[in-house]
């Protein structure tokens, strides 16, 4: 019987090294797991003009910027509340000490689509860079000229606030072996037109809507099924609504472009719960062609 | 003579500060309505809220710093203020989602009724600045308060009504 428990033991401790020794490699070395080459097209130079566009159309100040401060920088500390504890989003101001003012193209991209920070920490995808992935690495380089060329902000991180083992960032390994996807697809239906294909981009990487329109499972992952689709169980543990043609039942598309941009549905009711900072720091700094690109995309998605 | 006048107009006014038990029902009382049955007054506060949203939608254009037309300006700007003074008198006990399947109010209205009066109260005091603006005719200011007003119907929503879809 003691024979027995004591194989089994060992055979436990076996089996836990092996696992360990499996994922120290994407726990510890994530680079050698994940990778995206930082390559642009000949002759591209990053734009910080082109990059104060994509800020907005990836709604960075919604989580960035610092409560209380008028100018609106993205020196970080607002709180972020999830189910696994509260995430003190960091600064992203120029500053060297404090922020990412150190950091190259190839660090920031890697950060954006890979979630690999330059010491090869990995990142929390309370930072939606599951979305951002989709972005191009030229639009990347233009959001970080803009970035550097925002005035540095000395304010230093706090920890989140996670219970554990969430506090345990290697741990993540496994969350993205499980659900990341590097190089998503877009879910543009084939025939879909050259606004609707401008749309996608925008919804499905900056605009990152699926991240709150989407219903996750147990381990915060977005259900793929329910992609758009709405959740009963939203960032305030609340109804979020779908947000594809299927689920918009009475809503034109000029309606869907009134509501990005004036953040109201067309009944004059007003988009709250986060909605409404979405519509301020993102979808209504847009150009009308662009919100009608997201409304065309939008409602070309029909049900899964 | 006035002052015999005054005394008991403020003893009625301090017992009635001294019986009220909510502040919900104190604006209750003040609007003079007279009680509607729970499923009357959701009646009343759909149609009233229906109101708010026809009104806000008619100023929109504000909010792109686009003008409205002076007529449609005034006659939203009032809608905003009366729909929203009649609105304390709308939440009788007895019907949130709860009690009624049609309803989205929330039973916190109930159950925290300073903060929910809080919240109309701030709604309230924006309306009849966004009315007086719209009086007063200045572009800047009436986009300021329609700026200031916005912000109250969310933040009322956010926290005492259902989702809907
Ligand atoms: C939903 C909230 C949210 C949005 C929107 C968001 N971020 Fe973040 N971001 C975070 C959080 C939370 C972290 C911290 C992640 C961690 O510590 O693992 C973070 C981390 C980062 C980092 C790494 C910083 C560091 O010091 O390691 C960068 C760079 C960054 N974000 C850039 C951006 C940019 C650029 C945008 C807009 C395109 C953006 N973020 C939008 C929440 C957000
Ligand atoms: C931070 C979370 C979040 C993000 C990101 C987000 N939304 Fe929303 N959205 C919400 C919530 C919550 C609501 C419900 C608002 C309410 O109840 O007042 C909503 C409502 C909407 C509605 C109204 C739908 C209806 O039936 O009333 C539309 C349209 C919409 N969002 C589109 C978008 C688009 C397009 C994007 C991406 C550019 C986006 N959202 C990104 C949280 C989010
Ligand atoms: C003090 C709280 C409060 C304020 C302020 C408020 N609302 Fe409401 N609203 C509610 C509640 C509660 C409901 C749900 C009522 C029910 O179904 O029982 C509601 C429902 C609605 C509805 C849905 C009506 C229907 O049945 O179709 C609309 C539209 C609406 N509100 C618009 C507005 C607008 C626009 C404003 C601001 C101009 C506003 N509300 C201000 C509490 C408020």
């Amino acid at each position: 019987m003691a024979g027995l428990l004591r194989r089994a033991l060992k055979g436990g401790l076996i089996l836990a090294a092996a696992v360990g020794a499996a994922l120290a490699v994407p726990a510890f070395a994530p680079g050698l797991v994940w990778s995206r080459p930082a390559t642009t097209p000949p002759g591209f130079a990053p734009s910080a003009e082109r990059g104060a566009y994509l800020y907005a159309a990836g709604g960075c100040a919604s989580c960035h910027a610092t409560p209380g401060r008028a100018d609106g920088a993205p020196a970080g500390g607002h709180e972020l509340a999830s189910p696994f504890g509260s995430f003190l989003v960091p600064n992203i101001t120029p500053d060297r000490a404090t922020g990412i003012g150190g950091w190259s193209g190839e660090d920031f991209i890697r950060a954006m689509t890979l979630g690999i920070d330059p010491e090869g920490r990995h990142l929390y995808p309370a930072f939606p860079y599951a979305s951002y992935a989709r972005m191009t690495n030229e639009d990347l380089l233009d959001l970080k000229a803009h970035l550097d060329s925002l005035e540095p902000v000395a304010r230093p991180n706090q920890p989140h606030q996670l219970g554990f083992p969430f506090s345990v960032r290697p741990g993540l390994a496994l969350w993205k072996l499980a659900f990341f996807d590097p190089t998503p697809e877009s879910r543009l239906p084939a025939a879909a037109s050259a606004a609707a294909r401008r749309g996608a981009y925008l919804a499905e990487g900056p605009g990152h809507c699926a991240e709150c329109h989407s219903d996750r499972n147990f381990a915060g992952a977005i259900r793929p099924e329910t992609w758009m689709a709405g959740t009963p169980n939203g960032p305030d543990g609340r109804r979020v609504p779908g947000i594809r043609g299927a689920d918009l039942g009475g809503w034109a598309p000029e309606d869907l472009v009134f509501a990005l941009e004036y953040g109201m549905t067309p009944d004059g009711d007003e988009l709250a719960r986060g909605m409404d900072l979405v519509v301020r720091e993102n979808t209504g700094k847009l150009t009308p062609e662009d919100r009608e690109a997201i409304a065309a995309y939008l409602m070309s998605l029909r049900g899964s | 003579m006035m002052l015999s006048r005054l005394i008991p107009l403020g003893t009625a006014a301090a017992l009635s500060a001294f019986f009220v038990l909510s502040p919900l029902a104190a604006q209750e009382a003040a609007s003079g309505a007279a009680a509607l049955s729970p499923a009357e007054a959701l009646k009343t506060r759909a149609e009233a809220m229906k109101a708010l949203g026809g009104a806000n939608r008619a100023l929109a254009p504000l909010a792109a710093g686009q003008t409205v037309p002076a007529a449609a300006l005034q006659t939203a700007a009032k809608t905003m203020s009366e729909e929203g003074d009649k609105l304390a008198a709308l939440f009788p006990a007895g019907s949130s989602i709860a009690d009624l399947p049609e309803s989205y109010a929330l039973p916190t209205i109930w159950s925290d009724p300073e903060g929910f009066s809080a919240a109309l109260e701030k709604f309230r005091k924006a309306a009849h600045g966004l009315e007086e603006a719209a009086g007063g005719g200045d572009q800047a200011a009436i986009n300021a308060a329609f700026a200031e007003l916005r912000p109250t119907c969310g933040a009322c929503h956010q926290t005492y009504r259902q989702p809907k879809n």
